[in-house]
């Protein structure tokens, strides 16, 4: 099929680097449930509005390009409104490098997530492996581990179930802006 | 930290998973809509979306420091220390898939390789309405108690969807639309957040009911009208009755339409906003509205021809000596093989027909009957008009 894509997973050419330094900010700083409901639901709001033809062109880069803008726009509107609060934002353009503390919270969560790959099966680990550090295919995994496409599909989605769920049990997925006010905090203002 | 959650966002987070896997490896544009339509189904999907995509990214993270060697790992039997973590996952999969079933029919195959992805898909598709309002009962509170975001109701390319609401009025939904419905106390307000919906209004005189665009509302007592918009215009038609077009409150940054969606409207708003000019609009007219400017000119209520701006409901779309381009755009909107038009002269031929909106090779066969056009195929299944001479040569433009 001509419109048929493969995105080399290695680097993820499909986000820009924007768009890779947000999820993983995402991850770093998101904990708390009420944020991350807040920036779903406006994420949701704007998806619903967007043309379908558009999304459907390159949903996943489209979803993250806004989740991304509400973030960053929220994180500006808290610094304009009420700059006592601590802003540890995710405006990728007004901090390109992540703070120290943020540095650590990656670490951390590195630790944890290669902790969670060690664990898994050695089939499961080498599906992952291959596919994210090696760049192979689900087609050439499949033929190097000798599986059927669908069963490589399932190595990788127990692989992130696994490994997503050791990041909460750590305490630290989960999405939501740290310490910025929401809207309706503001606008209860 | 709570990292227990009930079973259907369990579910939820289990699709989003698999979507996350599947969006990294090759997909068609039919596999494409479906993760869109997926996606719109709820913020619960968007969220567990958003945090399966952050925990791929770390993982694709790790994977890069990983050093194990693949051989020797495919070398290892299966039944190591990673067992615990496989079985947690294993198990609150099962569990999970389990209790969706039972409540939405949803039924998560033990082996996927039994399964196709696309026959699961469409299972999914068919059940979306069951899913959405197990998943608004299993949030929580948290959606429901909010009265800012009601119930959505939306439409997939092609697909037309009638919905009875609780006071007796109804909302039919055109090809790719999405409707939000937050009823209070004193108005009946149903918001259009994308394409086009017919709605036939319940009497209530003490209840105005407003469709509701980007600041812009329609409202009525009790009528039949039809609203549509872009990201440019609000066009409303109405086929009974009489609807008031009028500024509802005037959005200027973001933040002010954030909460704007967030908070429900102000009833009467737009008082101390824009001098708000108020366009009565009869039955048999229309009036089509700039969304950027939401200036409200009641001169410019015109004559409508309801077949041409309603027939949608039933299943005719009526052209009466309209440009080529703009039937084509018409037809597009409902399916997700679009046509396209080669020439700028086919671009601006006229011509008046009545077709099936989900038959777009009505049109084509019709354009080929004049014998100036030729019809490409793309492999995509997309449809290339293209201009030719008498003698069957292409002209280039």
């Amino acid at each position: 099929m001509a419109e048929d894509y493969e995105a080399s997973s290695f680097e993820l050419p499909l986000f820009d680097a924007m768009g890779r330094r947000f999820l993983r900010r995402l991850a770093a700083q998101l904990r708390d449930g009420t944020d991350e409901d807040d920036l779903a639901q406006e994420v949701y709001l704007r998806l619903l509005r967007a043309e379908s033809s558009r999304l459907a062109r390159d949903p996943r880069r489209y979803a993250i390009r806004v989740a991304r803008n509400v973030a960053v726009e929220w994180g500006r509107l808290a610094r304009h409104r009420r700059p006592h609060l601590e802003l540890d934002v995710l405006d990728a353009k007004a901090a390109p490098d992540p703070s120290p503390e943020a540095h650590v919270e990656l670490d951390q969560q590195l630790g944890h997530m290669t902790d969670a790959l060690s664990q898994l099966s050695p089939a499961r680990r080498a599906a992952v492996l291959m596919r994210l550090r090696d760049g192979l295919s689900y087609a050439e995994i499949a033929e190097a581990m000798d599986l059927s496409i669908s069963m490589v599909y399932k190595h990788l989605r127990l692989g992130l179930a696994a490994c997503q769920q050791q990041l909460e049990s750590k305490g630290v997925t989960g999405v939501a802006i740290h310490a910025t006010a929401t809207p309706k905090e503001q606008a209860e203002k | 930290m709570s990292h227990r959650i009930d079973h259907a966002t369990s579910a939820i987070r289990m699709d989003a998973q698999e979507w996350v896997v599947r969006l990294d490896g090759p997909l068609q544009a039919s596999e494409r809509e479906e993760f869109v339509q997926w996606l719109r189904r709820s913020p619960l999907h968007v969220r567990e979306y958003l945090k399966a995509e952050a925990a791929w990214q770390i993982m694709l993270q790790a994977a890069v420091r990983d050093t194990a060697d693949v051989d020797a790992l495919s070398r290892q039997p299966d039944a190591s220390a990673g067992k615990v973590v496989d079985l947690l996952a294993a198990m609150a999969e099962r569990g999970g898939g389990v209790q969706i079933a039972s409540r939405s029919g949803t039924i998560r195959p033990g082996n996927g390789a039994r399964h196709g992805w696309r026959g699961r898909g469409r299972k999914w598709a068919a059940r979306a309405a069951t899913v959405a309002a197990v998943v608004l009962l299993a949030a929580g509170g948290r959606w429901l108690m909010q009265p800012v975001d009601g119930q959505v109701y939306a439409t997939a390319v092609g697909e037309t969807r009638r919905i009875s609401l609780q006071d007796g009025s109804t909302v039919e939904l055109n090809t790719d639309s999405a409707v939000q419905v937050r009823y209070q106390r004193g108005y009946r307000d149903i918001v259009l957040l994308r394409g086009e919906a017919f709605v036939d209004v319940a009497k209530d005189p003490r209840r105005p009911f407003r469709v509701m665009a980007e600041g812009v509302g329609a409202r009525a007592v009790g009528t039949a009208f039809n609203v549509r918009r872009d990201n440019r215009r609000l066009e409303v038609t109405v086929t009974e009755g009489r609807v008031e077009v009028e500024p509802v409150e005037t959005a200027s940054t973001n933040w002010q339409r954030l909460a704007e969606d967030l908070h429900v409207m102000l009833p009467g708003a737009g008082g101390d906003g824009a001098p708000g000019e108020v366009a009565l609009v009869s039955s048999g007219q229309r009036l089509s509205v700039d969304l950027r400017s939401k200036s409200i000119d009641a001169g410019a209520v015109t004559h409508a021809d309801l077949a041409r701006w309603v027939g949608w409901r039933h299943g005719r779309l009526h052209f009466d000596d309209e440009r080529l381009d703009a039937i084509v755009a018409e037809l597009n909107r409902y399916n997700s093989r679009q046509i396209r038009l080669k020439s700028s002269t086919l671009a601006s031929r006229r011509i008046s027909g009545n077709f099936d909106p989900n038959r777009p090779q009505q049109l084509l066969r019709f354009l080929a009957m004049h014998g100036d056009v030729v019809v490409h195929v793309n492999p995509n299944g997309d449809s290339e008009v293209v201009p030719v001479s008498t003698d069957g040569k292409k002209i280039r433009r």
